[in-house]
This record gives structure tokens, sequence and C-alpha cells, in this order.
């Protein structure tokens, strides 16, 4: 009698997982090529400074960028003046603290200064003091962790 | 006559394909993509503002603080500390001797506007190893740039 059931093959998956390998190392692929923009909340891309010593993690932050020819970002947006900075970083200091329901923890939103590395460093000071007018407590300048 | 082909279509589809190397190349990714995050993702250096807004108050506070370290670049490439010129390499042996004197351990750091950004990091990089617990970062008056630099807030 077993020798009249029928034979039962495993199913053929290969035809499925081809594919879906292939789209798997697709997706990695564009995850590695993109992972810094992901962390960074901006697509400005800057050389970054490298640095030894990190003390912050950057999360919820607010990314000021300057490039190479000393342009000036916020976020995603080009400024044609660093002053313009003030009235921005402090709107959304401010949206900040009414998200978080207490009044004291405006100015608390951790800004990041992303300077590419090869401008001036009073370029880097025009943008911390724009920064600062808008009562920040918390300025970061973003760096990148040195290898070995 | 016609040739006979030496494998089949029914043939080719039933030759179970290989997924070992895939997942090989797919394992060596993701370890190199998390082995590489930590000089990918971009981290900070805190600082301490810059005086855009001293007070005659802020200046007597400076006076009476116990800052022992106070680096000054210049434009031509002097490194100033407490105001004598240094050489660069010597500094990683000065500075934790400095600020072993100091109780706040604070340093400050004043460069001028034409300092390269990449070697004012790599100075507050350096203040941060050597043991300092904060860089007050200082602006100077471009109109007086061989004076000393403001005082901390």
């Amino acid at each position: 009698m077993a020798k009249n059931e029928p034979k039962m093959e495993p199913p053929d998956m290969s035809g499925i997982l081809f594919p879906l390998a292939g789209v798997m190392i697709m997706v990695l692929a564009v995850v590695i090529g993109n992972a810094q923009a992901l962390f960074t909340n901006t697509s400005v891309q800057l050389e970054i400074p490298k640095a030894n010593v990190i003390e912050a993690d950057l999360e919820q932050m607010i990314p000021i960028s300057i490039d190479k020819n000393g342009a000036y970002f916020y976020k995603d947006e080009k400024l044609n003046d660093v002053k313009d900075l003030t009235p921005k970083v402090a709107a959304d200091q401010k949206k900040y603290a009414e998200e978080a329901g207490d009044p004291e923890l405006e100015g608390f939103q951790m800004v990041v200064i992303r300077g590419d590395k090869s401008i001036q460093w009073g370029s880097v000071l025009e943008a911390i003091d724009a920064v600062k007018r808008a009562k920040c407590k918390r300025v970061v300048l973003a760096v990148i962790k040195k290898r070995g | 006559m016609a040739r006979k082909p030496s494998i089949t279509i029914e043939e080719t589809q039933k030759i179970p394909i290989n997924l070992g190397p895939f997942s090989d190349v797919t394992t060596s990714l993701v370890i190199m993509f998390m082995l590489s995050i930590p000089f990918l993702v971009e981290s900070g250096i805190f600082i301490t503002r810059s005086l855009a807004a001293k007070t005659p108050q802020m200046m007597q506070q400076a006076k009476k603080s116990d800052i022992k370290v106070n680096i000054y670049l210049r434009s031509d490439g002097t490194v100033m500390l407490n105001k004598e010129p240094v050489d660069p390499e010597q500094l990683p042996d000065l500075i934790p001797r400095l600020l072993a004197r100091s109780i706040e351990k604070k340093a400050i750091l004043t460069a001028d506007a034409e300092v390269i950004y990449e070697s004012v990091i790599d100075y507050i990089d350096m203040l941060k190893a050597n043991g300092a617990s904060d860089v007050l970062i200082m602006k100077r008056k471009a109109a007086t740039s061989t004076e000393a630099p403001e005082a901390p807030e």
C-alpha cells in the first residue's frame, strides 16, 4: 500500500528566492549608500571633520549645514543670509517645547552645526552666534569618529 | 539531422539554484554595514557658546575663574598657549599638566576667522581628549586680533 502513495517532493522555491535575494541585496546597498542622509535629517552632502572624542549622538536635532562654498543650509533649505537662521531655529525650538507640553524645554532641542572641513572658522562662528541668538542651549559641532 | 540540445527547458527549470553565495554576500554586506556605522554616522562635540553678547559682569567672572588653558590659533599658523607661542606637538603634554591645576578643568579656544574649520576641530578634540571638561569657544574682534580673547561667559 505504501508503494502506491504518491512521492512527495519539496516545493521548488528557487524561482521565488532568487529574485528575493537580489532585491534584498539591492535594498541593503541602497540603505548603505544613504545611511548618512538617513541619520542626519538632511541631504546636504559635506566632508565632516573627524574627531576621537564623541560626546553626543545626534537624534531629534535641528541640522544646520555649511558647505565648502560657505553657503548656509537650514535642514535642506539654502539660506541667503546667516541671519535668517535665528527666526527659523527659534520657531523650531518653540514648536519642540509645545509638542513636549513643557514651555521650559524651549531652547533645549539639540542644534547641530555641520560644517565642511575646508571652510573657514569664521563661517562656523557666525552660525553659532545666529543659533545662540535664538536662545539655543544645546549646540553641537558635527564630527565623524576617527578610525583607529 | 537536427542536433539534440544537451539540456531541455524542462530540465533547466528543475536545476536547483544555489543560494549559498547570495546569502554569503548578503551576510557579509550586513556585517560590514554594522561595523562601519560608527564611522558613517555623524556624532557631535558639545561646545559652549561664543560670546556674541558679553556683559561686564561676565568679564569679572572670567577673571576670577580658574581657567588655566587658553589657546589661540592665529591665521598665520602660530599657536599661542596662555599668550605664549607654543609648539603644537608639545600641547598634548602641557594641557593635562595645566588642567590638573584647575578645578573646573575648562579651556578657552580662540581662533582667527580665517583658520580652517578642521584644524579648530582638531584642537577641540585634543583638549577634550586631554581632560578638558568644557571647551569655551571665544570670538575675537577682527581689528584687535593681537589682543587677549574675549572673556568666557
